[in-house]
């Protein structure tokens, strides 16, 4: 364990007093709508590890071989584009597997503008 | 709400001494604080923008409602629009208030209701558009709002998002061809409705507003605004008893499409602006991820080959 609280922690307090000990009290509905959001956002950013942009390029670039260039979104771009391309349906198999992981990991955000109160 | 400087803004441009007595934000809207403010000189609406997001102006906004209230379509009527951001620290307009039932939550809407506010719509695509906005090119003016919504998606800054290039160009490519262009309100939904006793009172929410294809406006709001109030099939039933409106299914795809890529660009914005610090309310991070992603997956669904 180390000499300070972990992010994990910060966001998981942060998390629970706004849901235990703040909104409870909250009777103006916009600022009730906002906390329950901001709960969201603690929730969220105390669970979505770190960030996959990197990880995400290099699996394109390795799909796309040669033709991933200097700019691999570009590159991205330019497959879709070509239904032909023998990397085609590998490129868009991949960018739809990132935005499901994208969307898993923010469910709690969905529910939280939905006006539910995220658990966790 | 700065009520003390509001209340010097209100008697500055009435020419009245004006004292704010209360002002309550409303929870409707994202890309607008909305505030009811009771005044001595009366009730208004005043509709603050929120730093640039989903890249719309006020000063469109009201010129278009003040042109469309002088026509006697239902909107609000419009007094006074501040667009240097020198009193509230962000453009706004000021509007009448409208004592009406309130869109709530679940955008429940009872089936007069609902009838009254399709044959809105369609009274409004009938207009003559010219008279409200800049003429536009039938056959560009698909074409030209696909490209105003790649720009407001893009100013947003942040990296390439391949799978949305990719539906421009498929949308580019899949432009069914118009028969007519009109006034699209953009927006439409039992959301932004003001109602009572069945009639309707007032459309709400004008940012998007442009001339193009009426179909946007049916489709955006059976897909993107209205499956809460009823299903799809009772929405396209309405639209058809009551508006005429008949489409292909790949015509609602198609504009299905369109407007996810429409609402996946808007809300591209509100990730930029949390980021920079315009505006870290927190729906800002979640519309600029979670909704921008859903949208964006639905589009992929739909551009599937």
């Amino acid at each position: 364990m180390s000499e300070r609280p972990s992010d994990g922690a910060l966001w998981a307090s942060m998390a629970d007093t706004l849901r235990c000990t703040v909104l409870p009290h909250l009777t103006d509905p916009h600022a009730r709508s906002a906390t329950i959001q901001l709960i969201g956002l603690a929730v969220y950013a105390g669970r979505r590890g770190s960030d996959p942009t990197r990880r995400r390029q290099e699996e394109l670039a390795a799909a796309m071989g040669a033709a991933a260039g200097q700019d691999v979104l570009r590159s991205c771009i330019a497959v879709l584009a070509d239904p032909y391309h023998r990397a085609h349906a590998t490129i868009r198999e991949i960018l739809e597997r990132h935005l499901d992981e994208d969307l898993e990991t923010e469910a709690v955000l969905l529910k939280a503008f939905r006006g539910q109160v995220p658990d966790g | 709400m700065d009520e003390v400087r509001l209340a010097e803004y209100l008697s500055e441009q009435s020419g009245e001494t004006v004292d704010v007595r209360s002002s309550q934000r409303l929870t409707v809207g994202h890309s607008r604080a909305m505030y009811d403010v009771d005044t001595s000189a009366g009730r208004f609406v005043v509709r603050v923008e929120q730093g640039g997001v989903f890249g719309t102006s006020s000063a469109a906004e009201f010129g278009l409602m003040q042109s469309l209230h002088a026509a006697g379509f239902p909107v609000a009527n419009v007094r006074w629009l501040e667009t240097t951001g020198a009193v509230l620290g962000q453009p706004f307009f000021v509007m009448d208030y409208i004592d009406a039932k309130q869109p709530d939550e679940e955008r429940t809407m009872d089936v007069n209701t609902a009838s009254a506010f399709v044959r809105t719509l369609a009274s409004l695509h009938r207009l003559n558009a010219t008279a409200h906005l800049p003429l536009v090119d039938p056959e560009q003016a698909t074409h030209i709002q696909i490209e105003h919504w790649r720009n407001v998606g893009k100013s947003g800054g942040g990296p390439r998002v391949p799978m949305l290039d990719a539906a421009e160009m498929w949308l580019h490519q899949n432009v069914p061809l118009a028969s007519r262009v009109s006034l699209v309100h953009g927006d439409p939904g039992p959301g932004n409705v003001l109602s009572a006793g069945g009639d309707v009172l007032a459309l709400t929410d004008w940012e998007f507003a442009h001339v193009g294809d009426p179909a946007e406006d049916w489709s955006f709001c059976v897909s993107m605004r209205g499956s809460r109030t009823m299903s799809r099939e009772a929405w396209l039933a309405l639209f058809e008893r009551e508006a005429g409106v008949r489409m292909t299914p790949s015509q609602w795809d198609y504009w299905e499409a369109f407007n996810l890529y429409k609402g996946a660009c808007a809300n591209r914005t509100c990730l930029g602006l949390f980021e920079s610090g315009v505006n870290r309310s927190p729906n800002m991070a979640i519309i600029g991820t979670a909704l921008h992603h859903t949208f964006l997956r639905r589009l992929v669904d739909i551009m599937r080959p």
